[in-house]
């Protein structure tokens, strides 16, 4: 088994498209940083134009923390259709190019060879990430200097430089477990579609469908905490004054088992179906 | 002629400023530079900010000066500790008499700028008569709304306040649709009328270093 993810990983360190990806985020990162360095500070003059009549401010908004939550936010779509794209391609490229069958031709599971996908798929999406959390503060730092945060989170809240930093944090490590839920569900469109080019428009699908089924509001309990479209935003919690634990450990661990059954569904189905 | 025409006026304008006032012009007059630590904490309901440290200077006859690490939201009026800004612009006064305000009897005054120049157009004070300070102040601003302002004293004989509460009037926040972030939600009809709502900035000034005249 370490062996075959040995395998997928050197596969992936050698694919092209996995360096497409890393550019993606680069280029994704550097255009929110241009972007905010050029309207950021007209994007602050309107959400403050209402206080600033009977306040003066002292202090700058404009800074890496606000940057990189702005980047941050980029898990509500880009990375995601980055990740989903790429990931599923680690499966749709060897049913092109039959190496499917040629490696289950070798005493290789069935079991085996998805399963290293799967894994493969997780440590990919960690090492993106990683990257991009990574590439973001020590540009955002770099470039834009410390200073308090502000978000709209029903009103407005300011968090200092300290508290700002750690909120980020959590919200990487909490958003990474909703990358992973679009990593492993691409892969297993990937397993049900098998082509390239399908895969990826039902996946985009899939993602544009989520987003949209997130901002509907069910007015059910159960729907909050079992959809799955609503489970997918827990990291956008640690930006309320009040961070709610209780409803991000809730939605984080439904949101696990989606994984795992995305996944087992997958192997299922791969495990299941004739390699021709 | 002339001469007796300026001392005519010059008499008129005296009169038109309320002995007790004067009083209190005058002792905070002698303050010729003071510096202090501040600590201000909002309370305005679509606000959440953590009390904010910053220092404040003031040096007679210049602008008071506030630096911070931190980002801070300073209300507009409050911290003229000295009243220079409202007494910059010729003004007249108009005791209204004594009032009680929390418990304490104190004299109402009515401040109106004789002038354009002012940025308010009428500002009421409550001044304790006996130790010569300043309890409250309500002054409508020509541009930025009603700041109602309440001083708090180490002791009677206090010269500037320890505490500061401003009151003002706050409009909801306009939210950039490009903004992204859940709940942001934009109901167009209430951006539209932006109601404005009441909040408040505490201000607790400490390690004073006042030099008098």
């Amino acid at each position: 088994m370490m062996n075959l993810l040995r395998i997928e990983l050197f596969k992936i360190y050698r694919q092209r498209k996995t360096y497409y990806a890393l550019a993606a985020v680069f280029v994704l990162e550097a255009f929110i940083m241009v972007s905010a360095y050029f309207q950021g500070r007209e994007f602050l003059n309107v959400l403050l134009e209402n206080l600033r009549e009977t306040f003066e401010f002292r202090g700058e908004l404009l800074n890496a923390n606000l940057i990189i939550y702005l980047v941050l936010n980029s898990f509500w779509f880009h990375i995601p259709l980055i990740l989903m794209i790429v990931v599923s391609g680690f499966l749709t490229s060897e049913y092109k190019d039959r190496t499917v069958e040629a490696t289950l031709l070798q005493p290789v599971s069935k079991f085996s060879f998805i399963l290293s996908k799967y894994l493969a798929a997780l440590v990919f999406t960690l090492f993106i990430l990683l990257v991009l959390v990574a590439s973001t503060f020590a540009l955002a730092y770099g470039m834009f200097g410390k200073g308090d945060l502000v978000v709209f989170m029903d009103g407005l809240s300011f968090f200092q430089t300290a508290e700002s930093l750690e909120r980020l944090l959590l919200a990487f490590l909490a958003g990474s477990l909703t990358m992973v839920f679009y990593a492993t569900v691409s892969l297993t469109l990937a397993v049900l579609l098998q082509e390239a080019t399908i895969t990826w428009i039902v996946a985009a699908l899939f993602l544009i469908g989520t987003t949209l089924l997130l901002r509907l509001d069910f007015d059910s309990d159960a729907m909050e905490s079992f959809f799955f479209p609503k489970l997918v935003d827990s990291w956008q919690y640690f930006f309320y004054p009040e961070i709610p634990y209780g409803v991000i450990w809730k939605k984080q661990a439904v949101l696990l088992l989606y994984t795992l059954i995305a996944g087992g569904i997958g192997v299922r189905i791969f495990q299941k179906r004739d390699i021709t | 002629m002339l001469t007796g025409f300026f001392f005519l006026t010059a008499g008129l304008f005296a009169q038109q400023v309320d002995p007790g006032l004067n009083r209190l012009i005058e002792r905070l007059d002698s303050v010729t530079r003071f510096e202090a630590r501040i600590q201000m904490e909002v309370d305005i309901s679509f606000v959440t900010m953590p009390a904010k440290v910053a220092y404040v200077v003031y040096e007679k006859g210049g602008p008071v000066q506030i630096t911070s690490e931190d980002f801070v939201m300073i209300p507009k009026r409050g911290l003229d500790l000295t009243l220079q800004e409202l007494f910059r612009y010729p003004f007249m006064t108009l005791n209204l008499g004594v009032v009680d305000l929390n418990g304490k009897k104190c004299e109402q005054i009515k401040v109106i700028p004789t002038t354009d120049d002012a940025d308010y157009s009428i500002a009421t004070l409550w001044l304790d008569p006996g130790a010569v300070q300043i309890l409250k102040s309500q002054i409508s601003t020509k541009k930025n709304g009603v700041f109602d302002i309440r001083y708090g004293y180490a002791g009677p004989k206090e010269l500037l306040p320890s505490e500061i509460r401003v009151e003002l009037e706050v409009s909801g926040i306009k939210i950039p649709l490009r903004f992204l972030g859940k709940d942001a939600r934009i109901d167009r009809d209430k951006q539209k009328e932006q109601p404005q709502e009441k909040g408040a900035i505490i201000i607790e000034l400490s390690e004073y270093q006042i030099t008098r005249l």
